[in-house]
């Protein structure tokens, strides 16, 4: 029996963004113990190209990242057919009405300030997938 | 400068005379006529100056009273106007005065005013120097404060890099340790559920055989053979004793045995006899001594019957002795190795039981130690994150102090500094909230 067959989450890619490598290992070891299978990027740019070579069931990504920020990376993004429904979470220390309201404008799913729960981030998770 | 007084003169020259006897060294005179000599001329001139000045004080004298004179003595109208230009000069010469008396006064006024404004100018001027004195000390010392800020700048540069890369390695190796506990953990549930499933050690749908359940057969399967050693051992106990019967029975073949030599030979001796007893009859007794070698013969076959039969018995009975003896002792022993085993059973069983119940007590213990560990390596986790928080902070930092040695290098107003905004406002590792948009 392999692993996608045990586990459903198996089946759900997701890619994390973030400039800091102990936040994509928390990320990434937080989703992967939930099953999911998991990218990483290391800012905007370094996502976008991996975004055009996978599909992704869910991106979470930093906003205050070196050569590409994560506002503008989700406006490329919904800018794709792609990924024009798909779940982007904005995961970041800044939690000000004005760079919230920046989200929305570019349609980001949802608005996770740091630090945050690993559970409640996976429970994030699995109501985005119902 | 008036000039100096004649006496004075002289003075001064014979002071010269004698001081640096010049005359002497001019003229071949000795010092005392040159004396002589310097006073008479000095006489001499003293008096011809005097009688010059008497004759030119009288000269002016003379002129002056004839000037009055004839000032006084021209008569007319010109006279008048005169004194009429002299009175309108006089007047204008009050006047004058008079506007001199004030501007002086009031000259002297600004004259002590300007005394004043210099005195406050030259206390100004004295402060001024004071602070320009100041000023280039203070200048020399935040020239060196300049030099001490920026060399401690750079220090915490340095020190910020540090923090950072100190962090950074000892995140790497707690995200690494983390990885590795909660590997741990799993493993651990897993062995866990390795040992569950050992316990059931066969499965089928409808039932489950567990190592208790396996026990209890294994005590009900060696008690079955407890009961069918026992049943063995009594049936060689009572085999023994047929065995032991039969000897004596044996015992007794051999005795009849023994009585049929007997009457073997008493029927040999009686043939013999009838034998002995045919040959006197002679003719008459032929028949006789036919029956008589007869039974003879039945005789002699009788008792190699005996023999034979004795031969065979012999060993038997030794057989019969050692089947006995061997069935009763098997019957014995193995008595007691059923009741050593039976205890050892009972014991293990014991043993394997109370086993299985501190086994399954741990297993529960475990799976409870996993689900704390997955638990903890979570919190741990969500507290790897400060490293973001720090560094972002760290970063702010390190951007503020370039900036602050920056404007220090170019010597800009640190009003110019751009505002300093730290993107990191948490001041608690509490988690923060979440909000969907969609």
């Amino acid at each position: 029996m392999n692993a996608a067959a045990s586990n459903p989450n198996a089946q759900r890619c997701i890619l994390t963004v973030d400039d800091s490598p102990s936040m994509r290992d928390m990320i990434s070891f937080t989703v992967e113990s939930a099953g999911y299978r998991v990218i990483v990027a290391v800012d905007g740019i370094d996502a976008l190209e991996k975004a055009r070579a996978n599909a992704f069931d869910l991106i979470l990504t930093d906003q205050n990242m070196p050569r590409m920020d994560g506002l503008t990376l989700v406006r490329e993004l919904r800018a794709m057919p792609a990924y024009a429904h798909t779940p982007i979470l904005l995961v970041t220390t800044e939690g000000g009405d004005e760079i919230k309201a920046q989200g929305r404008a570019v349609k980001a799913s949802g608005w996770i300030v740091k630090p945050f729960s690993p559970q409640m981030l996976l429970d994030l998770i699995a109501r985005l997938f119902r | 400068m008036h000039p100096p007084r004649v006496e004075s003169r002289c003075g001064t020259f014979f002071q010269a005379v004698m001081r640096d006897q010049t005359l002497c060294m001019l003229t071949p005179l000795t010092p005392p006529v040159a004396l002589i000599v310097a006073v008479t001329i000095s006489v001499f001139g003293t008096a011809l100056f005097s009688w010059f000045a008497i004759r030119a004080w009288q000269r002016i004298a003379q002129r002056r009273d004839v000037s009055l004179s004839e000032a006084i003595t021209v008569p007319g109208p010109d006279v008048d106007r005169r004194f009429g230009d002299y009175e309108s000069r006089l007047l204008e010469c009050e006047r004058t005065r008079t506007r001199l008396s004030a501007e002086l006064v009031a000259a002297r006024a600004e004259i002590r005013e300007l005394t004043e404004t210099r005195r406050l100018l030259q206390a100004d001027l004295s402060k001024a120097q004071n602070a320009a004195s100041e000023s280039a000390r203070l200048t020399r010392g935040f020239s060196v404060l300049d030099e001490s800020a920026e060399a401690r700048v750079r220090a915490a540069f340095g020190a910020i890099d540090q923090v950072r890369t100190l962090i950074g390695e000892a995140i790497t190796a707690l995200s690494a340790s983390f990885r590795g506990l909660q590997g741990a953990a799993r493993e651990q549930n897993a062995l866990a559920a390795d040992l569950a499933a050992a316990n059931r050690l066969a499965e089928s749908d409808s039932h489950v055989l567990t190592i208790a359940d396996y026990i209890v057969q294994a005590e009900q399967t060696f008690a079955s053979f407890v009961e069918h050693s026992s049943a063995s051992s009594s049936a060689a106990a009572h085999m023994s004793g047929s065995i032991v019967r039969a000897t004596e029975r044996m015992l007794e073949v051999t005795t009849t045995i023994r009585d049929l030599d007997e009457i073997a030979i008493r029927t040999n001796m009686l043939a013999l006899n009838a034998s002995i007893e045919a040959a006197r009859a002679g003719d008459a007794g032929k028949g006789f001594a036919v029956v008589a070698r007869a039974v003879r013969d039945l005789s002699d076959r009788s008792a190699a019957f005996n023999t034979h039969l004795s031969k065979l018995i012999e060993p038997l009975n030794g057989e019969l002795a050692f089947a006995s003896q061997s069935l009763e002792s098997l019957a014995t022993r193995d008595a007691a190795l059923v009741a050593e085993l039976m205890g050892k059973i009972r014991s293990l069983s014991s043993e394997v039981r109370r086993s299985q119940d501190r086994m399954v007590d741990d297993l529960k213990r475990v799976d409870t130690l996993s689900v704390s560990i997955e638990r903890d390596v979570q919190a741990a986790v969500f507290g790897i994150q400060f490293d973001d928080l720090a560094n972002q902070l760290l970063t702010t930092a390190w951007g503020a102090l370039r900036d602050v040695l920056s404007a220090s290098e170019q010597r800009t107003d640190s009003a110019s500094l751009p505002v300093f905004t730290p993107s990191v406002q948490q001041r608690h590792m509490r988690a923060g909230d979440i909000e969907m948009f969609t």
